[in-house]
């Protein structure tokens, strides 16, 4: 408190606080006419807001996944499992971004390194190593991630598909890129893509 | 709940579909057999069976046109098995339009109104037309009993079943596994004990003269030897429970493996299938293909009930079709041609199912045609660059007629080549060899060619040699392996800088797995090599591996989708202990091996540099962590092994010697602490250096490292190649 305000002047306050407080408690508690109508404008303009309607066509459903430094996701109508990388065997005479197989539940899956279609650095030791199996009807692999983030919904006109840096083989295979940048992944694409089969001529 | 119509429907639509298909299928066998040989009553009688049926199942499942047709087709049948109406061959021929047209009306494609009316005109007329009044409608002959026993089941249920009993499998192993760890750690109590017994003399003596010690300690020490035997009590409570769950483990892991290994034995058992189910449909496409090439075929079929594993005959299937079409394409005559050589004017296919052993059958498809003109065969290789015009004069005919399955070459010089399939024949071998068998032919010019396709019986029992190369597994068809060789390291001789050895009187090229497969080769170890000699259509090499691990029977497994073919690999394999391990392709090694670059082998003969490759021991059980290290040592000129845990570390390091270890320290069964401190204790080892390489970097784990005995101590969040190369130097 101020120093320069002598006793009487503390006593006056205190007598003011007191009338105050004794007008509310007559007015049960009401706040005082300036916060009232502030509050009723906040809430009008709450209420004014337009409700956009979330259509169920509009949102995506993604399971995002970290790679390297990197956050992506992809919609999970092409994933079939997402499990830790089991023991993988590599396979000599296979194209680099075929890191190996695995077996799934009883048959082989292969294993496909994005980083390598990505050119992202393929070095630093990560110990959580996750599969992302994407499947349809006649393509089945696994896509190597280092962490399963968890399911998210996406609006599809929230992704932005035209990014300066994003050229060639990067932009091929993306549907786009999120505000919160996350590579959202055409698993479609990537199935369909007859460049990632592996059929050696005899 | 409310009868969903519509679901109905569809239910209803899609057995309809199913019991179609399959009667359908008979009908066009029986139909196709009527060709040549007129039709017996019990044809006729069947014939009349199934259309009663397939008409009654289209009423059901409300498919219309169908069940008009087939109502229309029945009532002519109907006459003719009376004996009212001979079978003749306009009515023979009307019974395989009718036919036609049901079968595009269950593959839904659209029939036009008006083409079905007429059809239904013309089998009423046909039925009437002989001014026979139709007779009451019989009630169908009535269905024959099922064995009330015996389900059907769909073959992908089996699949299913059979993926399952895969996945029990690899359960199996890892609770074995985690009894074996459970009775090691129980184990792990026993020295404990043996101590505590030399130690009790001593506790007994102070707890004895605790009188004895000045006053002002006695109350701590009281508190000390009370603290003591609480702790030695609990010790004892941890030993009996873990004691109790290694029992209990090991009799879970006794009891998966008695279910694992019987619902594998009942799946495969499941999983045969008798032979005729590669017949189906078989009479009735030959037929269609000698109408469309003009040609008249008697086909006779045999061993129907032989039983075979299901995924063979799946594979079977299109290869059968391949070489009946090839049979009647390019092998047997027209009736002209045939009549100007003396032969019967309706040629002859055959195709027989053999069992050959206990495992093992044939599959014989043989025809009276014209044979393989192995001149012709011999001028297309030569024209086409395979073969010298010297070779070809030199080869014989077994050899010659071997050559239609070269690709590009196979059926063109049989005769013409209508579909242009260069490629048939080696597809052919192909698909015979990846399910473990072989392929002989038997051809004489002008009378026929017969193609002996020698297979197992199950799957199961396709036998592979296990080698080691460079660290890697490998599976190899023993079909393909004529011997295994350990010989010493000076019988090999270098002819033109290629390696060769020479067994039982002749030279063969040698060559080392690594170099053919694209890897790298581990430099000759000191004592004898281990050799396997390899036979693949003929031709003789021997291989190089590192180390024959055994044989052992195992199931062929494709690569998956996106692998479709992977040179010198025919598939993989999962082996007992849950590796999975690729299956080398004896062929495509050959070819393989014949293009490749010099052999690492003739590098070696010469001196080596006096500074040997130091050996490291890399212990680490992320596989990243562990294939970046092994990466980043290697291409330091390091010789890297790499085991999966501590525990594996520590058994390799008393196998054999190495130079330096770099290890993880958070690793299951053994952790890079106590592996450090294991081999600081023991007396061959306390001198080998350690490194350390973590993601635990607090000051107290790098001082544990340390004390720990640990020479260096990386942490991984700040690891560079540098620091752990740098680190190795100065070790070394």
């Amino acid at each position: 408190m101020p120093a320069f305000l002598n006793d009487e002047q503390h006593w006056q306050r205190l007598r003011e606080h007191l009338e105050a407080f004794e007008r509310r408690i007559e007015d049960g508690f009401a706040v005082d006419a300036q916060t009232r109508e502030e509050r009723l404008q906040a809430r009008t303009r709450e209420w004014a807001q337009a409700i956009e309607e979330e259509r169920p066509e509009s949102l995506i459903e993604v399971l995002c996944f970290t790679l390297g430094e990197e956050l992506y996701a992809i919609e999970t109508r092409h994933v079939a499992a997402a499990l830790p990388l089991p023991q993988f065997t590599p396979l000599p005479g296979t194209p680099p971004f075929v890191l190996g197989i695995v077996g799934v539940r009883g048959h082989i899956v292969s294993v496909l390194d994005l980083r390598v279609f990505f050119q992202l650095p393929i070095e630093g030791l990560s110990d959580k190593n996750y599969l992302v199996v994407l499947r349809s009807a006649d393509m089945e692999f696994g896509l190597l991630a280092d962490r399963i983030r968890g399911i998210e919904q996406l609006r599809r006109d929230s992704l932005q598909s035209e990014l300066a840096n994003l050229t060639g083989i990067r932009a091929r295979y993306l549907l786009g890129v999120t505000l919160d940048q996350k590579t959202v992944l055409d698993g479609a694409r990537l199935l369909g893509d007859p460049d990632l089969l592996v059929r050696d001529e005899e | 709940m409310p009868l969903d119509r519509d679901a109905l429907r569809q239910r209803l639509l899609a057995s309809f579909r199913a019991e179609a298909a399959e009667r359908l299928a008979t009908l066009a066998d029986v139909l196709a057999n009527w060709r040549e040989s007129s039709a017996s009553q019990d044809d006729i009688e069947s014939l009349f069976r199934e259309v009663h049926s397939i008409k009654g199942a289209s009423r059901a499942a409300g498919v219309g046109q169908i069940e008009q047709l087939c109502h229309a087709w029945e009532n002519l049948l109907s006459a003719v098995r009376h004996g009212d109406l001979p079978l003749d061959g306009e009515r023979v021929e009307l019974c395989r339009l009718t036919l036609k047209v049901v079968q595009r009306l269950h593959a839904e494609q659209a029939v036009d109104d008006h083409e079905l009316a007429q059809l239904i005109d013309s089998l009423n007329d046909s039925a009437q037309g002989r001014a026979v009044a139709l007779p009451e409608m019989a009630a169908g002959a009535p269905e024959t009993p099922r064995d009330p026993a015996t389900v059907r089941v769909t073959t992908q249920r089996l699949d299913a079943l059979l993926f399952h009993s895969e996945v029990l499998l690899q359960h199996k192993l890892e609770a074995q596994a985690h009894a074996r760890a459970l009775k090691e750690h129980a184990a792990a109590f026993e020295p404990q004990r043996v101590k505590r017994t030399l130690g009790a003399g001593a506790l007994r003596q102070l707890r004895d003269n605790i009188e004895g010690v000045p006053a002002e300690l006695r109350e701590a020490l009281g508190d000390a030897l009370d603290h003591l035997d609480w702790s030695m009590a609990q010790f004892d409570r941890l030993h009996f429970s873990a004691s109790r769950m290694a029992k209990e483990a090991g009799l879970l892991a006794v009891g998966m493996t008695r279910l694992s290994e019987s619902l594998v034995a009942e799946v495969q058992e499941a999983l045969l299938l008798s032979g005729a189910s590669l017949f189906e449909g078989v009479p009735a496409m030959v037929q269609d293909i000698a109408s469309q090439a003009g040609k008249r075929v008697e086909l006779e079929v045999d061993g129907a009930n032989l039983q075979i594993d299901k995924r063979i005959l799946d594979e079977l299937r299109s290869v059968l079709t391949h070489l009946l079409r090839n049979a009647v394409d390019h092998g047997l005559e027209t009736p002209e041609q045939r009549g100007l050589r003396g032969k019967r004017a309706v040629g002859r296919l055959q195709v027989e199912l053999i069992q050959e052993a206990a495992d093992r059958f044939e599959l014989r498809v043989s025809d009276d045609g014209q044979g393989i003109d192995i001149g012709r065969l011999k001028a297309k290789a030569v024209a086409a660059g395979r073969l010298t015009p010297e070779q070809a004069e030199a080869m014989g005919t077994r050899e010659a007629q071997a050559l239609i399955f070269v690709s590009g070459l196979s059926t063109s010089a049989m005769l013409t080549d209508i579909s242009g399939r260069g490629l048939g024949m080696a597809i052919i071998q192909d698909t015979v060899e990846r399910l473990g068998g072989r392929i002989e032919i038997d051809s004489a010019m002008g009378q026929g060619t017969c193609f002996h396709l020698h297979l197992p019986l199950s799957l199961s029992t396709f036998r592979a040699v296990i080698v080691r190369n460079a660290e890697r597994v490998f599976a190899v068809p023993a079909l393909a392996v004529e011997r295994c060789l350990r010989l010493p390291t000076s019988a090999i001789r270098t002819l033109e800088n290629r390696p060769s050895v020479s067994f039982e009187g002749r030279v063969l090229p040698l060559w080392p797995l690594g170099d053919v497969l694209g890897l790298a080769q581990p430099p000759l170890g000191e004592g004898d090599l281990t050799l396997l000699l390899l036979r693949v259509r003929g031709e003789r090499f021997v291989l190089l591996v590192e180390e024959l691990l055994g044989d052992q029977e195992i199931i062929v497994k494709s690569l998956g989708k996106q692998l479709v073919r992977v040179r010198n690999l025919m598939g993989a394999t999962l082996l007992g202990d849950g590796r999975l391990v690729p299956i080398l392709h004896p062929a495509d090694l050959y070819r393989s091996a014949l293009a490749s670059e010099a052999s690492s082998l003739s590098q070696q003969a010469r001196p080596r540099d006096s500074a040997v490759a130091r050996r490291l021991l890399v212990a680490e059980d992320s596989f990243t962590s562990r294939g970046l290290l092994k990466a980043i040592l290697e291409a330091a000129g390091y010789r890297v092994v790499t085991a999966n845990d501590g525990l594996e570390a520590w058994n390799a390091l008393k196998q054999s010697h190495f130079d330096l270890l770099v290890s993880d320290v958070e690793m299951p069964r053994l952790d890079g602490f106590t592996l450090t401190s294991r081999i600081r204790a023991d007396r061959e080892l306390a001198e080998l250096p350690v490194v350390l390489v973590t993601a635990l970097h607090s000051a107290e784990d790098r001082a544990r490292g340390l004390e720990a005995g640990a020479n260096a101590y990386l942490a991984k969040g700040g690891f560079e190649q540098e620091n752990l190369l740098e680190a190795i130097r100065r070790l070394l």
